[in-house]
């Protein structure tokens, strides 16, 4: 670094552009309507869930909320709208490595006026905060990102929004999401109460890399501990039958669709599951709560956004005595056939918006009173929904929803 | 949405909305007017940043010594907006970003128009500030909500521009169907004529441009401000992050593992005991993880409720008294904390433990006096059955003076750091000098409101009154909190005063051993320098307030020195068998000589690190035997215990070993007797 920019620092050879005028328009593929699906039934929907099944009266005035919430808190927005009958206070911390770009086209830093407005209303705390590294930093012992999150309590929910896979790798840097999974799941060991885990995840099977190694062999290692007690719920998952279970899974892997994503799901499970197993002095029950499927890059569902309820079983003491546990013991085969269960029950959200009218409009005015909210050009949205090219919405369909929602 | 990047999924962008020619509006009246129109919704306004003249526009582009001043004048303008909490979030120890966030009034279009077109001319204090509703209808030195108003030149809120190059406000007024964005982007100030575009006209100067813009909002209930520093200037990240400590700290480690650590500039640095950790390299986490170099060592655990956190920074400085006599910030905490630590003396905020108002005998051995007219001792008052000095002083005293500092009409004002609560980390505890000091502590309190009556209002400089405490103790920890501090208004600019208002009398030892605060509640701020950090000593405000606290000192000291000579005597009757040697009666003659009336420190040669420690505590000089090599219990040392004691007494009366370590102060006392030693030691 010379002299100069050691005293003035980076970016001083020009000064910050202005902002833009007038309203955003610059869309990204979680603005349309199918993702509000994920937001509102999914996320909101078992948060509150979990608020109102697992916390005191008191305990639901405060919610601590692990995301990735992009540049317009779009996620924090749905949440503090349907927490607001609770009066819950949602304390939210996270990254977004982008939002230092977040002045590209849409003027303002648009999440410091969304936390503002939110902060402002009583819906997220003081300390609310987005840091701008990349999540995958957590996973580095001595990065700023980690050190920070050790100064965070444990986490009522925890949204791993992500677009890419989950052995993604930056450049210039060695951690996947996998492992920043992981370091959070690590985080959590402490936690006493029922958590949330969202993860939202590309799955294709050219990308799957080290994590889909560890995915397989987390399904693998119950098939041959526990035979046709756990091949035979995966074997009906995958529309076989318990003989083929070894064609059954490689086929499963190697091609893109619901089997793949099934499987995606069930191995995830399996990998928490496992993972508490191996704590065995903080067990815990892990559940899937929900499984949604939808499509992104193509016409076939290649994201998964799925639900895990965790609920720690308390410290368990041991005797001096215990002989070592094994990794997997009947215990995790009771919570794995529900996981497979759940997994198989895949919800194709873009297929049901389709089949269902109501869904439909629903999830259109949600968005666009989300969207308008965070000041996007509402005209422009309608535009490019209807031109979207692998689920394009007619104007007219998303002008008459717009009606259905003022309606109701 | 995290992961956007590389290989972003499907980003499709349709082509935006038109970049459209952004309006400018210069006018004061049509710039509120604008704010004012809902047409505007979503929509950007551009306005000059000018100031009236080169002279407000120099002191707007920084005026302040450190980082704290600038957040300290933000939490100010919280507390005159009726805030109940400000927070403000860094993300230490990299200083990216700065937060500050209240629940306050926010502002009207109004307000935050004359804010931007009228730097230096703040409306506060003043009838338009009536109007403006920043003000109380019925007296404008106070807030709507009856808090005295901190606030009265306007600059405050840009003192922030000595932080960063670009600051965000977003403010909403309750019962407002929209609120305000303004996007301020600052130019340094230059007076070298090469850049005319900051000139507008002869007697305007342009500060930076400022984008606002209105947005509509069904929630009128929400109100506020949130202020956002953004691109934070590099030095100053760079002195909040501790660079230069930490770049000789690992210089000297270097140099030392090489065998060159003979290095004299970098041979007495020492790392901070407790801080933020460090990063050593600044680069943008967009390429690359931010990593630190040094993990953090806060002296608080994660689990800490806020208000716990601060009592935790005390202690650990506090505890630094295992150390050195005299425990120091600078050496204790990292810039980071030390600035935690001064915006918790200046702001406005409730102490560690107790108001020193509120104390009582429970809290600790204690006897008060009341501050009379005049020379003296003081008046005793009697806190007997656990009464709190406020009780007593209206109960005892003439008048019934009430004692009001401490109160706030809106029931409390909080300041939160980056999950810590900000309080005033001055604690009120006995500390023993000895077995021939006090075994007490010594408070004198007061009020103060001359009749300026007679006194022309050309040359008056307004009303005066306040109220104030002088605590006497062993030993103030830390030696930062020795002296006296003037809060205005509640708060502080300035750190503690160790002169006193240049008190000249040689009371040098108790002096020391002095905390004091002046609470102001008429007057005085007048005489405050621009920076409120330092004052006009010219005002005759500023004159009066230190003859009284002279005149206080003064019976302070009368009362403790008459406490002592009583204890002397007491102790002279008990221990009449005890002759002094002829030497230590030399090193006690140039102790007075030195020192004053106060007696010689008593000395101990301690014969381990426990007994060294528990001597220390009860205020002793302590040195440890086996560090001077003087032997253990043999009947041939008691000379040399003797010429050891009366040296370090000596060292003692001329300040030698003030403000060194324990060990610093061994191996000196150690070098001494080597030299006259007959051989090796």
């Amino acid at each position: 670094m010379d002299e100069i920019e050691e005293v003035y620092g980076a970016g001083s050879d020009q000064p910050t552009p202005a902002p833009q005028a007038g309203l955003k328009a610059n869309f990204s593929a979680w603005h349309h309507p199918v993702k509000q699906l994920i937001r509102d039934q999914q996320w909101a929907a078992l948060t509150e869930k979990l608020l109102l099944k697992d916390r005191s009266e008191t305990e639901q005035k405060a919610l601590n909320y692990f995301t990735l919430p992009g540049a317009d808190l779009l996620d924090v927005r749905t949440l503090s709208l349907r927490l607001k009958s609770l009066g819950t206070v949602i304390e939210y911390f996270g990254f977004d490595i982008g939002q230092s770009r977040t002045a590209d086209g849409d003027g303002m830093p648009s999440y410091l006026l969304a936390e503002s407005e939110l902060r402002q209303a009583g819906h997220v705390s003081d300390n609310s905060e987005v840091l701008g590294d990349a999540l995958e930093d957590i996973a580095s012992v001595t990065s700023q990102a980690a050190n920070r999150l050790r100064q965070k309590p444990v986490f009522d929910v925890i949204n791993i929004d992500g677009c890419n896979h989950l052995s993604f790798v930056q450049s210039k840097r060695d951690k996947s999401v996998f492992d920043a999974v992981t370091t959070l799941l690590a985080h959590q060991m402490l936690s006493k109460k029922t958590w949330l885990l969202f993860l939202t995840t590309r799955v294709d099977p050219e990308l799957m890399g080290a994590p889909g190694v560890t995915l397989q062999k987390a399904i693998l290692e119950n098939v041959e501990a526990h035979g046709i007690s756990f091949s035979g719920p995966v074997a009906q998952m995958l529309s076989g039958t318990p003989e083929n279970i070894g064609s059954l899974l490689t086929n499963g892997w190697n091609t893109p669709g619901a089997p793949l994503l099934r499987l995606v799901s069930v191995g995830l499970g399996k990998h928490i599951l496992q993972f508490y197993h191996a704590q065995h002095n903080h067990p815990a029950k892990v559940e899937l709560a929900s499984a949604y499927a939808y499509c992104v890059h193509g016409n076939t569902p290649d994201m998964l956004s799925l639900a895990f309820r965790v609920t720690p079983s308390g410290v368990r003491i041991q005797s001096p005595t215990a002989k070592p546990v094994s990794v997997i013991e009947p215990l995790e085969l009771n919570s794995a056939i529900p996981i497979v269960t759940r997994a198989q029950n895949l919800w194709d959200i873009d297929a049901a918006i389709k089949a269902d009218p109501e869904l439909e409009a629903k999830c259109i005015s949600g968005s666009e009173n989300l969207l308008r909210a965070a000041n996007f050009d509402i005209e422009v949205w309608r535009d490019w929904v209807a031109g979207h090219p692998e689920r394009p919405i007619p104007k007219e369909r998303m002008i008459s929803a717009t009606k259905i929602g003022q309606k109701t | 949405m995290e992961l956007a990047s590389t290989n972003e999924p499907t980003l499709v962008k349709v082509v935006s909305s038109p970049n459209l020619p952004i309006e400018s509006i210069e006018d004061s009246g049509e710039l509120s007017n604008w704010l004012d129109d809902p047409s505007n919704d979503g929509q950007l306004v551009k306005t000059k940043l000018s100031t009236s003249d080169r002279v407000i526009a120099r002191v707007t582009d920084g005026i302040y010594r450190q980082p704290a001043s600038a957040l300290r004048e933000l939490i100010s303008n919280a507390w005159d907006a009726d805030a109940s909490t400000v927070t403000i979030l860094t993300d230490a120890p990299r200083f990216s970003r700065i937060y500050i966030r209240d629940n306050g009034r926010g502002m009207s279009n109004e307000a935050l128009t004359r804010l931007i077109k009228n730097i230096g001319g703040s409306a506060k204090r003043r009838e338009e500030g009536q109007s403006l509703g920043i003000t109380a209808s019925h007296d404008t030195n106070l807030t709507p909500g009856g808090r005295p108003i901190i606030g009265k030149i306007g600059i405050g809120l840009f003192s922030v521009s000595q932080l960063a190059r670009n600051f965000q406000i977003t403010t909403k007024v309750k019962g407002s169907n929209y609120r305000m964005i303004a996007e301020v982007r600052l130019r340094q100030y230059s007076e070298d004529g090469e850049d005319e575009a900051d000139t507008e006209s002869e007697d305007k100067y342009m500060s930076g441009d400022v984008f606002l813009r209105r947005d509509n909002t069904d929630d009128t209930e929400a109100h506020g401000t949130d202020i956002v520093l953004e691109e934070v200037k590099k030095p100053v990240r760079d002195l909040l992050r501790s660079a230069s400590r930490w770049q000789s700290v690992e210089e000297k480690q270097t140099a030392e593992s090489n065998g060159e650590a003979d290095d004299l500039s970098i041979a007495d640095v020492e790392p901070p005991i407790f801080h933020s950790g460090y990063i050593k390299n600044l680069n943008d986490p967009i390429e690359q993880p931010s990593l630190l170099k040094i993990a953090p060592e806060y002296p608080w655990t994660n689990d800490d409720a806020p208000a716990v956190r601060m009592d935790k920074l005390v202690d650990a400085v506090e505890g630094q008294f295992t150390r050195t006599a005299r425990p120091d910030l600078n050496s204790t905490l990292d810039t980071y904390l030390e600035m935690i630590w001064s915006l918790g003396l200046s702001a406005p905020v409730q102490y560690v433990s107790k108001h020193p108002f509120d104390l009582s005998t429970h809290d600790l051995p204690l006897r008060a006096f009341w501050i009379t007219d005049g020379r003296g001792r003081g008046k005793e008052i009697n806190l007997e059955s656990g009464r709190s000095i406020r009780e007593a002083v209206s109960e005892q005293i003439d008048g019934a003076p009430k004692l009001v500092s401490g109160d706030d009409p809106l029931g409390g004002f909080k300041v939160f750091i980056d999950g810590l609560e900000l309080r005033r980390p001055i604690r009120f505890k006995y500390h023993s000098t000895g077995e021939r000091g006090l075994n007490h502590a010594v408070m004198f309190v007061g009020a103060y409101a001359p009749d300026l009556s007679q006194v022309s209002n050309v040359y008056r400089g307004g009303k005066l009154s306040l109220e104030g405490y002088l605590f006497w103790t062993g030993r103030v920890i830390p030696k930062e909190n020795n002296g006296v501090l003037v809060r205005i208004r509640d708060t502080s600019g300035a750190l503690f005063d160790p002169t006193f208002f240049n008190y000249q009398v040689s009371e040098l030892t108790r002096l020391r051993q002095i905390t004091s605060e002046l609470f102001v509640i008429r007057g005085l701020d007048a005489a405050l320098n621009i920076d409120r950090e330092s004052f006009n000593y010219a005002h005759p405000h500023v004159q009066l307030v230190a003859r009284w606290q002279h005149a206080a000192i003064r019976q302070l000291t009368n009362r403790v020195k008459s406490m002592a000579a009583d204890k002397l005597l007491e102790r002279r009757n008990q221990k009449a068998s005890e002759v002094a040697s002829e030497l230590m009666d030399e090193a006690a003659k140039l102790w007075r000589q030195r020192q004053g009336s106060e007696p010689p420190p008593v000395v101990v040669l301690a014969n381990s690190p426990i007994e060294a420690l528990a001597a220390r505590q009860d205020g002793a000089i302590a040195v440890e035997r086996s560090a001077l090599s003087i032997p253990v219990g043999r009947k041939s040392s008691t000379e040399m215990d003797s010429k050891t004691t009366a040296l370090i007494t000596a060292l003692a009366a001329f300040g030698v070993l003030e403000d060194r370590t324990y060990d610093e102060q061994q191996k000196l006392i150690r070098a001494i007797l080597a030299i006259f030693a007959d051989g090796a030691t």
